[in-house]
């Protein structure tokens, strides 16, 4: 008998199925989960988050090294490298800050008064900058006799007629062309559209002109409110130290002549200098002169290389078609001298003054003649006729008139003289000569701070630090945003460099 | 010998098909929401993107800028910064920004006078038609404007701005204010999205008259 054979029914039907299924499901949260890790859409918002925490820490750390340039804080010496807060906690950041001075691109220095802040922030790992440009107003006793920020100075009256006109030396830097008066104005052509628009920045005392259209003309703090800060006078040359027995004595170089100046002369009556002569200036002088300055057609006073020349003049200038300052290679044919004609010469190698007690005296640049120097008196009516000035006048009265020329050294104002000062002043509205000024606690307050300034001697602190730190804010500072996240000035250079890159052939 | 071939029942059939569909439609389904779920976050991440893009660019504009001086629905005109420091506009330190709605571009445009041709600022700034004017510089020889695309593939863009009876009062509505809104479309595939930006000029210093 054959055994019967039993097939057990089998138990695997479905499992195959159950298998793939499994297995496609495995699969699929594999995939998911690697899809899901590569999804950057948090980063991407965090990145967005983080670089508006950055942008607005560093706006804060702007605002802190201003706070700080406004203290006593030796910020100007007390730096590594420019750098005075590295790595500082601020929110969920730090902050990085360095100073540097604007005009020498280097750390700042004993002499700075223009501050490029830069404010670096990192908020995890996220960088932002901000920059900007602080002028800080370390006033001082010297401050009101100051007049380096002026281009022309008048106590008295100052005209610009016709077709003369005040321009910046090009090159020579950025900043306003201040022109500044204590006593009337007038002005006719050119130079009437330059102050009405703005061109020309006019400084004027409160009541002494009515203006009716254009820039209105900054407020000098001839007075302070109830407080009074009267201007101060003029500064004057060195008093000229005569004989007892003096009896004037003319000097006269006579014609196509040539002298060399070396050491300091006191020439007791005028200097007249004839037609062609030369007068070479080779060394540190001073030159007095009891009497007049007469110079003739083609004479000229003639500073060699660095040397550096004082002449103060009692009496009357008188010019014609003469030159005073550095070596010219040929005056133009026709015309005043202009910039193109003019080899440059630092102004302040050549001062030209007068005493103090001098008499009125008349200060006549006929002509055209040149002029490198400041030209500061206190006495002097100073007239430019077709004549060409490169430095700065002061003087009782002053009148450029026929085309004259005035080219403004813009790198000379020292930031702390009288014209930074009636910017301030007129900024804060101090004068209360308009309506969006400070209130009158807030103006009382800042004369009182400006007065403490005035009466500093030079360099010496206002304040001291309470318990460390330098709570104290006396120094007004001036701040204009340079760059807030994104390098503007960067993107604009490319730009242009792509548009010359595209017009060459 | 009898082989032993039992087949699956009709029953058994069908409700392997019946499970295999259901589980198909489902992984479909699947694939379908994430697909669109990835296209979905890839427009918005490249949405984010180019807001944050506009938002930064048009922040390091108007953030350092001294003063608005003309606003427009569609453009505007900012006074950028006073180089010279003599408080007043000169041509060079003014940027038009507007929108171009043929190419769909944000663009920042100004001028550069490497020759130092125009020296002779401006009086009345609420005065000037600021759009003619750029026209006028750019006419003149030697002269060299140039320009700058903020924000690319826009719908539209539109600034906030105020009312006004004249282009005078617009302009000077457009002097005082300290903030600027806009509200842009991106088109994103079939989809528009909506952004607004909001930035203030942080040191607000309108012509002749600054603030310490």
């Amino acid at each position: 008998m054959t055994p019967t054979c039993r097939h057990r029914p089998t138990q695997r039907r479905g499992v195959a199925l159950l298998m793939v299924l499994i297995a496609m499901a495995t699969a699929m949260t594999l995939a998911i989960g690697w899809l899901a890790s590569q999804d950057n859409a948090p980063l991407v918002a965090a990145n967005a988050t983080r670089a508006a925490a950055a942008r607005a820490t560093a706006q804060c750390g702007l605002e802190l090294a201003a706070s700080i340039l406004e203290s006593d804080a030796p910020w100007r010496t007390d730096h590594a490298d420019g750098w005075i807060l590295q790595s500082h906690p601020l929110g969920d950041g730090t902050l990085s800050v360095r100073l540097f001075d604007e005009q020498t691109a280097l750390p700042p220095t004993d002499a700075t008064t223009v501050v490029r802040i830069e404010a670096i922030a990192s908020v995890n790992e996220m960088e932002q900058t901000a920059a900007a440009i602080a002028t800080v107003h370390p006033f001082d006793e010297r401050s009101r006799g100051d007049l380096s920020g002026y281009a022309a100075f008048a106590t008295e009256f100052l005209a610009l007629r016709g077709t003369s006109r005040i321009q910046a030396w090009r090159g020579s830097g950025q900043g306003p062309r201040a022109i500044g008066t204590l006593g009337e104005t007038h002005f006719t052509g050119r130079s009437s559209r330059d102050v009405r628009q703005g061109a020309l920045c006019l400084h004027t005392a409160p009541g002494e002109t009515s203006w009716a259209t254009g820039a209105p003309p900054v407020m000098m703090p001839t007075s302070l409110g109830e407080l009074g800060l009267t201007a101060t006078p003029l500064p004057a040359g060195p008093d000229i130290a005569t004989d007892d027995d003096f009896e004037p004595s003319d000097r006269v170089l006579p014609r196509w002549s040539e002298t060399t100046v070396q050491e300091d002369i006191t020439i007791e009556g005028d200097l007249h200098i004839e037609r062609g002569a030369i007068v070479r200036v080779a060394g540190d002088s001073t030159v007095q002169i009891v009497g007049d300055l007469i110079m003739e057609r083609d004479s000229v006073i003639e500073v060699i290389g660095e040397a550096t020349l004082k002449l103060v003049v009692s009496g009357d200038v008188s010019l014609d078609k003469a030159i005073i300052g550095g070596p010219q290679e040929s005056s133009p044919r026709s015309g005043v001298w202009r910039q193109r004609h003019i080899n440059w010469t630092a102004p302040d190698q050549v001062l030209l003054s007068s005493p103090s007690g001098a008499a009125p005296s008349e200060w006549d640049f006929d002509n055209r003649s040149l002029v490198q120097a400041i030209v500061q008196s206190p006495t002097a009516s100073i007239s430019l006729n077709r004549s060409t000035v490169t430095g700065r006048l002061a003087g009782r009265s002053i009148e450029l008139r026929s085309g004259a020329r005035m080219y403004f050294d813009l790198s000379s104002p020292s930031g702390t003289g009288l014209a930074a000062l009636s910017e301030v002043t007129d900024a804060l509205d101090l004068m209360d000569q308009r309506e969006d000024g400070l209130d009158a606690t807030g103006r009382a307050e800042m004369i009182a701070r400006i007065e403490a300034l005035l009466s500093r001697p030079a360099d010496q602190c206002l304040t001291a630090p309470t318990d460390g730190w330098w709570v104290s804010r006396p120094y007004p500072v001036e701040t204009s945003m340079m760059r807030c996240g994104g390098d503007v000035d960067r993107w604009e250079g490319a730009a242009l460099a792509a548009v010359d890159a595209g017009a060459t052939p | 010998m009898r082989l032993h071939r039992r087949g699956m029942t009709l029953l058994e059939v069908m409700l392997a098909v019946s499970i295999t569909g259901v589980i198909g439609l489902g992984i479909t389904a699947m694939m379908n929401a994430l697909s669109s779920g990835m296209i979905d976050q890839h427009d918005a991440r490249s949405s984010m993107l180019r807001a944050g893009l506009a938002q930064t660019r048009m922040s390091s504009y108007l953030a350092r800028s001294r003063c608005l001086i003309d606003l427009e629905q569609h453009r505007l005109v900012v006074w950028l910064e006073d180089s010279d420091g003599n408080d007043v506009v000169d041509p060079d330190e003014v940027r038009w920004v507007s929108f171009d709605r043929t190419s769909g571009t944000l663009a920042i445009s100004w001028i550069a006078d490497p020759e130092g041709l125009l020296e002779e600022p401006y009086e009345d700034p609420a005065g000037i038609d600021w759009w003619l004017e750029f026209d006028r510089l750019e006419a003149i020889h030697g002269i060299q404007p140039a320009s700058l695309v903020l924000v690319s593939g826009l719908s539209t863009w539109t600034f906030s701005d105020q009312p006004s009876s004249s282009d005078r009062q617009r302009r000077e509505s457009a002097m005082a204010s300290h903030v600027v809104h806009a509200t842009y479309v991106i088109p994103l595939g079939s989809k528009d999205v909506t952004h607004c930006i909001g930035e203030s000029i942080r040191m607000h210093q309108p012509p002749d008259g600054g603030s310490i």
